[in-house]
């Protein structure tokens, strides 16, 4: 058992659950308010990386933010470095695959608050922004936990897309999922299989959690494979 | 001239209804204005379009001095702006907040000391002390509409919206609330607009009643003109009493009360709602029984003499438009009326037992 590869991985999890939150709360919000005819549109892409195998997904992101595009050259001039190989990129290629695990369950718990309850705090004088943060949010407690914890697990057992953008670097870019790889690859099948036991338990006790918070408002499984439907709190 | 809501708008839906609404009411005093009518009417939709949670398609609504809606200048004032105290069916109370938390929630104005006080006065008023740190869920449905009404008023509203404030209760709350929202509306003494689809209640709370069906408004006027005169078959089909008279409670006495009519002293059962005097007597035509002759003994408490106005087929029965010192009707049926050879100025006794006459507050 690596410590730097658990570390590493805590950090990048840890991270990108968090900046998840930021941006996955704001589509979420258009996603379930917004009137617009091409919202379906925006819902795939979020929903995309759900069914994109992992290594596509990392070869245009390490395209992306490669030295040939544009991108890349605007970060590289922006923060004096390029991104692939390095612990920001793991990160922004992180957000990208863990997207709808973040979103779906945001955007399921918005739209099952009463819609009535949002108009009662229009009445009142009350925003549509602060509205969000009154009402809104508050009705979406469970939601919020399970966005934060799903991402955070998604992210801790991605493997493609960490190994196409991150590469295999200890201390920086190779987590517990490469690691085993690398175990199982110079047939050291005992730390393969020590580290996998780790990531095994620990998955089953994060989706517990999600389902044991969930248990008394609606189920989690729906939400991941983008069904809304109705909940039952708020009415 | 005096500060009016003036209404007068249309709100289409894409294959769906046309709901057309034109109505003003005074908003100097604590009127009330009820939108009576049955489901499906458009009452809901017309309150939204009046709290601005819905866009109207065409026309304008003007409160006072200040137009909330002109589609054909554009103006759509946001809900938040409109100032008004919106009482939704199900109260919506925020069940992630306390009673007080419920309440101060659209409060901004003031000092903190000022909100404090003012909340104190409401909930004093609402009769909600005690319960200010309960949540919403925890409490009757009578509390939940008390603390709606308290989380409308905290605002100090312009004008309360309450959309069918009293059928989320079962129905003996019901009539106990119907009494007391009614003595809160008086003392709160803010114009309101407020929804039912049931006619006892349009009668007993609205200073003036508002009929829609169909999308559309059928009739305006006081209730009792609403009631007496309907200037559309809908309206009297949809208010369904046949008698309607206004009365005045004289005596009350073993469960009985006698009401003045006209000239003539009626003798009903005592409504259990509260003490008043001024009242509308409510008979139902078929309840009314006819005679030629007195009746030497019965157990009906009132006869009252007169003679027959108008007949009118009716159905399976016909209306005996009598004069017995007010306008009263009978249904009887065709069999009845030539048995009893009755005609226009025939004389007879028309026979009601106490128990078959309604008396409704006014």
């Amino acid at each position: 058992m690596n410590w730097t590869s658990v570390q590493t991985t805590l950090q990048l999890a840890g991270v990108t659950s968090m900046i998840l939150l930021l941006i996955g709360v704001p589509i979420a919000y258009w996603l379930t308010f917004s009137q617009r005819r091409w919202k379906f549109l925006v819902e795939s892409a979020v929903a995309l990386p759900l069914v994109l195998p992992p290594t596509v997904l990392g070869y245009y992101v390490l395209v992306w933010l490669g030295p040939h595009s544009w991108v890349g050259q605007a970060i590289e001039q922006t923060i004096g470095h390029r991104l692939p190989f390095t612990f920001e990129g793991l990160v922004v290629a992180s957000c990208l695959y863990s997207l709808p695990f973040a979103v779906q369950p945001l955007a399921a718990g918005f739209a099952a608050v009463h819609p009535r309850l949002i108009e009662a705090s229009w009445t009142l004088g009350i925003s549509k922004f602060m509205t969000f943060f009154r009402v809104i949010l508050p009705q979406s407690g469970p939601n919020v936990l399970t966005a934060v914890v799903l991402s955070f697990a998604h992210t801790v057992g991605e493997f493609g897309v960490v190994l196409m953008v991150g590469g295999n670097i200890e201390g920086v870019t190779r987590t517990i999922s490469i690691e085993i790889y690398d175990e199982v690859q110079t047939l050291n099948f005992d730390a393969a299989g020590h580290t996998a036991i780790i990531l095994l338990l620990f998955s089953f006790a994060v989706l517990s959690l999600v389902y044991a918070v969930n248990r008394n408002s609606r189920p989690v499984w729906p939400e991941i494979l983008g069904e809304k439907k109705e909940g039952r709190h708020g009415g | 001239m005096a500060a009016e809501l003036v209404v007068n708008f249309e709100k289409a839906y894409p294959q769906g209804p046309l709901i057309r609404a034109n109505f003003s009411m005074p908003i100097d005093h604590g009127h009330v204005t009820v939108l009576f009518g049955p489901s499906g009417s458009g009452k809901t939709t017309t309150l939204r379009c009046l709290a601005g949670l819905e866009r109207i398609t065409a026309g304008q609504i003007v409160c006072g001095s200040d137009v909330w809606a002109d589609v054909d200048r554009g103006i759509m004032i946001p809900p938040q702006q409109r100032r008004v105290g919106f009482v939704f069916q199900d109260y919506a109370l925020f069940p992630h907040m306390t009673v007080i938390d419920n309440i101060a929630y659209g409060m901004s104005s003031g000092s903190r000391a000022e909100r404090q006080q003012r909340i104190a006065a409401l909930l004093e008023q609402l009769q909600l002390t005690g319960l200010e740190q309960r949540r919403p869920q925890t409490l009757s449905g009578g509390q939940q509409q008390r603390v709606a009404l308290a989380r409308a008023l905290a605002r100090n509203p312009r004008l309360l919206l309450l959309d069918e404030p009293l059928s989320a209760l079962d129905l003996p709350t019901r009539l106990r609330l119907r009494a007391e929202l009614r003595a809160r509306l008086r003392e709160i003494g803010r114009p309101a607009i407020l929804i039912t689809h049931d006619w006892s209640e349009a009668l007993y709370l609205g200073d003036s009643v508002i009929v829609m069906a169909q999308g559309g408004i059928l009739q305006t006027g006081s209730p009792q003109e609403v009631f007496t005169k309907p200037a559309h078959p809908d309206v009297a089909s949809l208010v369904g009493v046949d008698n309607l008279i206004p009365g005045h409670i004289i005596r009350r006495e073993g469960g009985v009360a006698y009401v003045q009519v006209g000239c003539q002293t009626i003798v009903a059962v005592d409504s259990l709602e509260d003490h008043f005097t001024a009242c509308y007597v409510s008979i139902r035509g078929e309840n009314v029984v006819l005679d030629r002759e007195p009746v030497s003994s019965s157990s009906a408490r009132n006869h009252l003499a007169g003679h027959v106005v108008d007949i009118q087929p009716s159905g399976q029965l016909d209306r005996v438009v009598m004069d017995v010192g007010f306008r009263l009707v009978a249904l009887v049926t065709p069999l009845a009326v030539k048995e009893l050879s009755l005609i226009e100025n025939t004389r007879v006794i028309a026979t009601i037992k106490a128990a078959a006459i309604h008396l409704i507050p006014r």
